[in-house]
């Protein structure tokens, strides 16, 4: 476990330590240092230092309006970030046209409300987006084969020929669990893809997106609201709070009760159920 | 089960689209104030085709050829490319500023058409020296300046941080519609006896379409059209919403300046040669939407299509049914059109729910 604000410096040595440790032998997708993000004259976040490895499924936690979604759209490039650096690979992220950013990173976004009464495999195939090229190109191929890999691959290739706007909650976030795949992104990030769901289609998600990310070595960051899911399913975590990461680290070591107790102003216990292997939170009031 | 609504295949749609709009020019250039035998139209239609409207007919023939090709064609041609561009225009309209209820006039272009048309018209009375100036063809380039010079004003306005959002383009469009229209009610209030032709010019018509206006406006729309149909898969893109599109790579700021231009500008073209013409470019797209579900791609050539026939349609309907008296076509349109949208209207709601 880190306490991120302990070190002054941002290339402080414990995070690179820690992190390397985490990462093994690839190198890093995404490098971010000394990144600050927010709107306008706004800073949401400030001093951000970490990194997003391929096969390692990244969470964010932390209280409401603390910039977790911010952040997610600062590395999409939905904001512009206000400083600092993000790296993808070997590129700075802003020389990256629009275009090619969205064959890298793909976003499964919050419950989103979808006007149009598109089929499913319509708005899959608009992950195709960032692959396509030419003047008419500028579009979709409803026919290629990662629309009906995508679809196969979040189990809803039943629902291919229905309107998006006539399915359930649940059924959406396949969809754009689909879509983004259909991206064949390097990086997935999820803001907050379950908080709308019950449990079953919660980890549902989730089970998918983990066994992307171990089987075709994606790196994933997700937007947490949920810590028991967040201690399931994330193998590392950056904890957000007042505008910066406070803690960082791999699962066990940052959900603690200490930790989560400082971060959320809330007496929380830990425990550990037997046969699972990772911590879990209650409330204790 | 709720299953997804059914769509019609847009292929044959748009094939049935076409037969109709060419039974429809054929039709609309056998009635009127001379009414032609069928087998009469066909001939000259077959003679014009062909390319041998150079061998001399006599008698009944060669009228039949005069009032087809000097008068009827040019203005059947006009109404299909306006109500193309109209048609058009409303799709791209709804799907850039997410609103069912943006047609091409939403954002002020119509008001600046009209303030324009006005203006040349009334010219020869504000100013006896401009009379040179004046006269019928001056009218549409004057509607057409009055029309782009709106859309400046609109765009000036709406724009902050080099974006440009949908509800403030709406909100723009309104101002500087609501302001010309004062302007207008001002100039009418002193037309006096020009009074008559700039109401009358307001509401729409074909009368007096010329080959000339036809073979400029044949180009300026097809060009129009390519572009936005070229655009047809960042409009599906851009319908889940700013973020959403971004996040998939399309420069939803740049794409969408671009179309809004493209669309202003065609919808520029249209009114500056016919008048304000409303409900096409509303009721078009919407029937479309019901028929074909929301993909632009098809929504774009079939809204052209049917754009077309329906204002031919319109514009036949307002030459003869009250003839030799000629009705505004945009009276036509608003009085079948208002109704119809109802109708479309009650039906999507019921579908949505």
């Amino acid at each position: 476990m880190i306490n991120s604000s302990d070190h002054s410096s941002p290339q402080g040595g414990g995070i690179a330590e820690n992190q390397s440790a985490a990462s093994k032998a690839w190198d890093p997708i995404l490098e971010v240092t000394g990144l600050s993000c927010g709107y306008g004259e706004q800073v949401v976040l400030d001093q951000l230092n970490f990194n997003l490895w391929p096969g390692f499924f990244c969470g964010i936690l932390g209280p409401n309006g603390c910039g977790k979604s911010t952040l997610i759209n600062t590395i999409c490039r939905v904001n512009e970030p206000l400083g600092g650096s993000l790296l993808f690979g070997e590129q700075e992220l802003r020389t990256i046209s629009r275009q090619e950013l969205a064959a890298k990173i793909a976003v499964v976004p919050q419950e989103t409300h979808i006007a149009f009464p598109f089929k499913v495999r319509e708005v899959v195939a608009m992950g195709r987006n960032p692959h396509l090229s030419g003047f008419f190109g500028s579009g979709y191929d409803l026919e290629n084969e990662m629309v009906d890999q995508a679809l196969t691959a979040t189990g809803i290739s039943h629902l291919a020929e229905r309107a998006i706007t006539r399915l359930s909650g649940g059924e959406r976030q396949l969809v754009m669990l689909a879509r983004a795949l259909a991206q064949e992104p390097r990086l997935l990030l999820l803001d907050e893809p379950t908080s709308n769901l019950d449990i079953s289609h919660a980890v549902g998600i989730l089970r998918l997106v983990a066994a992307k990310v171990r089987q075709e070595k994606l790196a994933a960051l997700a937007v947490f609201h949920d810590l028991n899911l967040a201690a399931v399913f994330a193998d590392y975590l950056f904890l957000v709070k007042d505008g910066t990461i406070r803690y960082q680290g791999e699962t066990n070591e940052v959900i603690t009760e200490e930790i989560l107790s400082d971060l959320y102003e809330l007496p929380l216990t830990v425990y550990t159920p037997p046969g699972l292997g990772r911590p879990q939170v209650a409330v204790c009031v | 089960m709720v299953v997804g609504q059914r769509r019609v295949p847009a292929l044959l749609y748009c094939l049935l689209l076409l037969l109709l709009l060419f039974l429809m020019i054929i039709g609309a250039a056998s009635v009127g104030a001379a009414q032609l035998p069928l087998s009469a139209v066909w001939q000259v239609f077959a003679d014009f085709i062909s390319g041998s409207l150079e061998v001399a007919v006599e008698g009944s023939a060669a009228a039949a050829r005069l009032i087809i090709i000097d008068v009827r064609l040019p203005r059947i041609l006009t109404a299909l490319l306006v109500g193309a561009g109209l048609g058009v225009a409303g799709v791209v309209f709804q799907g850039l500023l997410l609103n069912p209820l943006a047609d091409p006039f939403t954002i002020g272009v119509s008001a600046g058409a009209a303030f324009g048309a006005t203006v040349a018209i009334m010219l020869p009375t504000l100013w006896p020296l401009a009379t040179i100036f004046s006269g019928p063809a001056v009218v549409p380039w004057f509607a057409f300046a009055g029309a782009v010079l709106s859309l400046a004003l609109v765009y000036f306005i709406a724009r902050s941080r080099g974006r440009v959002m949908p509800e403030s383009m709406i909100l723009a469009g309104v101002i500087v519609a609501s302001f010309l229209s004062a302007l207008i009610s001002f100039m009418k209030s002193i037309a006096g006896e020009k009074l008559a032709s700039v109401v009358f010019w307001i509401m729409g018509g074909f009368s007096g379409a010329l080959w000339s206006q036809v073979l400029l406006l044949l180009p300026y729309c097809l060009i129009c059209l390519i572009i936005l149909q070229a655009h047809a898969g960042a409009l599906n893109i851009m319908a889940m919403g700013d973020t959403t599109a971004l996040q998939l790579g399309v420069e939803v700021y740049r794409v969408r300046r671009r179309l809004l231009l493209v669309a202003a500008l065609l919808t520029a073209a249209a009114v500056s040669v016919s008048g304000v013409i409303g409900f096409v470019g509303l009721v078009v797209p919407h029937i479309n939407r019901l028929l074909l579900g929301p993909d632009h791609r098809r929504l774009l050539p079939a809204s052209a299509l049917l754009g077309g026939l329906v204002l031919v349609a319109a514009d036949t309907l307002a030459r003869t049914v009250a003839g030799p008296t000629e009705i505004p076509v945009g009276v036509v349109t608003a009085l079948l059109g208002a109704p119809f949208f109802c109708v479309i209207f009650k039906k999507k709601f019921h579908d949505d729910k």
